[in-house]
């Protein structure tokens, strides 16, 4: 196997070296930016948080934008990128469909619908409870709910007689998909000026806006779903081989489909919650990795975790230094830097013969 | 260690220096749109978000000070070579940061909110203004921005001017005043007409002017059937989005706008697009200019034809 011309003997050397890409992102993350912060300025804020009193000066400025701004924002990309890239790779083995990604059972566009009625609606979406619900917390909590009752809406139209069919769920997906983009699109028409510019930012994701209430909740459930994911490997590979196949291996293939959309569903509306819509990692992630080294879910998984949390990390580091003092939005670098990538190694792997 | 008088005496004069020189600095004070006291210590390295809020600062003679501004500030000229943080609802945090402000003054509707709190949580005071749809909510940023700038007499001459100006103008339009018509037309899409709830509409309203989608809230994209009974005296534009349509034809041409025929009988008044954004210093000037157009006020020229 061969990526861009690296030759790996065996695929198994693939995560060591995509760990230690994902570490040295994240170190770069966190060391550049907007404000100049010195290797001082950043052990001393670590010695704090593990209870040590550094004896040498840091810059207290350096350390407010470390701890409120950067630390969240690159802790927060990190995670986004494994949970997509996960639910990506779980979609596209439950599917067995190289196009599926995490949107396809509804949980984007059921948050896009409910974010959007949350922008529109402002207060009145959560009735006699949006007094008790800050403000702040409510167009997160709008877009997970939103996206959780879209896939169940899908899932439960996909079963009949206590079985899920896979097709069933996909054509669903694409009804419902439609008709949430429409009802999006209703609320973006009756919104006034100022919501439909809040509207338009919002879908096109950011990393620096969550309210930090909102951001242990949404890591925990994006870890949650990550790991859940990359323990479904055995049963995953196993589906590879066609679904009549697995269940006569002794998977228990509709237990199998429940696990895998409440865990993406979890996760992906954990992600969209907090950043808003990134789009193209969980399509993409999963087949960077089976290219480099097949197929095997025991690669596939964290390899695709390791992957998107590389491409999120780096993506939101150029977006936010790239055009100083401005920033970009995160999904256009992704889109503009990630796509030219992925299909270089696409064209790499088809003059090989490896592809179709 | 025992200080020698001499010492001492250099230390109580420098210590007086100290707060003689921080005493006026420590004053600057202002109450943002949610009633909470902004202080800051010293007004420079402003960064100012939104056109009228930077015609604001720069009117209060502070131009010098802004070392920022967001993409909307395209007037005074002096600060369009300033960097740029980015759009006024699109911000950056550590964007805004990497500027070293001192402090951010704010139109409302800047941010995300989000991120203008991370910004105070670093240590940068951020005003902001509550929103000025109205002159009496104007001279209210004005008063709240001087004073934060310690530039109350300017604050006080720069709303003296604007009510001299704002004097003579309508107000209110009057039943059977001239119907007017605003589109933005040219960015692909179709023509967005302003409602009301937009700067377009209380500046059409200042001049006396009705409103013809007044009815309709905020912007919303019209098609030919939806202007198909229209029929306004006046079509106002940006003079921007004119230039990239080639001219008043080229505009109305627009397959959106091309079969009305009472546009072409409209009469269409360009503007300049910094005077869309909100109402600002200048406001009254732009409302007497569609004013004089429409003939709500009398213009100069027709005041000197009566006299001879």
């Amino acid at each position: 196997m061969t990526v861009a011309g690296l030759h790996l003997e065996r695929p198994g050397h693939l995560l060591p070296v995509l760990m230690a890409l994902a570490a040295v992102s994240a170190a770069l993350s966190i060391s550049l930016g907007g404000v100049a912060v010195s290797l001082a300025d950043g052990l001393a804020l670590a010695a704090r948080w593990i209870g040590l009193t550094p004896s040498w000066s840091s810059d207290p400025a350096a350390e407010a934008v470390l701890s409120a701004i950067r630390g969240p924002r690159v802790l927060l990309g990190c995670v986004v990128g494994a949970t997509l890239a996960v639910g990506g790779a779980v979609m596209q083995a439950l599917f067995r469909n190289p196009l599926a990604d995490p949107g396809l059972i509804g949980v984007s566009a059921g948050a896009a619908l409910a974010a959007s009625a949350s922008i529109v609606l402002g207060d009145a979406l959560f009735g006699t409870a949006g007094d008790l619900i800050p403000r702040a917390y409510q167009l997160p909590l709008a877009a997970f709910a939103g996206g959780l009752l879209v896939t169940a809406l899908v899932h439960a139209l996909a079963r009949t007689d206590g079985r899920t069919s896979v097709a069933g769920m996909l054509l669903a997906g694409i009804a419902i998909n439609a008709i949430a983009g429409a009802v999006t699109g209703l609320f973006t028409y009756i919104s006034d000026d100022q919501q439909l510019r809040q509207l338009t930012f919002w879908s096109m994701g950011s990393l620096g806006a969550t309210s930090p209430g909102a951001l242990a909740p949404a890591v925990a459930l994006m870890l949650v779903s990550t790991i859940g994911g990359l323990l479904l490997w055995r049963p995953l590979n196993l589906m590879l081989l066609g679904e009549a196949e697995a269940y006569h291996l002794g998977v228990s293939v509709d237990r199998l489909k429940a696990a895998a959309v409440v865990l993406v569903a979890l996760g992906v509306g954990a992600a969209v919650a907090a950043a808003g819509p990134i789009a193209f990692v969980g399509l993409v992630a999963p087949h960077l990795v089976r290219l480099a080294g097949g197929a095997d879910h025991r690669l596939v998984l964290p390899g695709a975790a390791l992957v998107g949390t590389v491409l999120v990390c780096l993506a939101d580091l150029v977006a936010r230094t790239v055009a100083l003092p401005a920033e970009l939005p995160v999904g256009l670098i992704l889109a503009a830097g990630g796509g030219p990538f992925f299909l270089a190694l696409l064209l790499a792997a088809r003059r090989r013969g490896e592809m179709p | 260690m025992p200080l020698s008088p001499l010492r001492s005496l250099a230390v109580g004069a420098s210590f007086l220096a100290c707060t003689a020189a921080s005493v006026p600095a420590l004053a600057g004070a202002a109450e943002d749109a949610d009633g909470r006291v902004v202080r800051v210590e010293e007004p420079a390295r402003i960064i100012s978000l939104g056109g009228p809020v930077s015609e604001i600062v720069a009117g209060l003679g502070h131009a010098d000070s802004v070392v920022a501004v967001d993409s909307t500030t395209r007037y005074p000229p002096s600060l369009a070579d300033l960097p740029r943080v980015g759009y006024l609802r699109a911000l950056g945090a550590e964007g805004l940061l990497s500027e070293a402000p001192y402090l951010i003054v704010a139109q409302n509707d800047a941010g995300p909110p989000r991120v203008l709190e991370q910004v105070e949580a670093a240590g940068v005071p951020v005003l902001r203004l509550p929103a000025a749809d109205t002159l009496e909510g104007l001279e209210d940023a004005i008063r709240r921005t001087a004073a934060l700038l310690e530039a109350e007499d300017a604050g006080a001459a720069m709303i003296a001017a604007l009510n001299r100006e704002a004097a003579g103008l309508p107000g209110s339009p009057a039943a059977d005043a001239p119907e007017v018509l605003f589109l933005l037309v040219g960015h692909g899409g179709a023509p967005m007409a302003a409602g009301h709830g937009t700067p377009i509409h209380a500046l059409i309203e200042l001049a006396g002017l009705r409103n013809a989608f007044g009815a309709v809230q905020g912007w919303k994209p019209v098609s030919a059937e939806a202007l198909a009974g229209a029929a306004p005296d006046g079509l106002i534009v940006s003079e921007r989005a004119l230039d990239a349509d080639g001219g008043v034809a080229e505009m109305l041409s627009h397959p959106a706008l091309a079969r009305v025929e009472a546009l072409r009988a409209a009469r269409v008044v360009p503007l300049d697009p910094t005077l869309l954004q909100g109402l600002g210093p200048r406001t009254p000037r732009a409302a007497r200019i569609l004013a004089e157009t429409f003939g709500t006020l009398p213009s100069p020229a027709r005041v000197e034809e009566a006299r001879r």
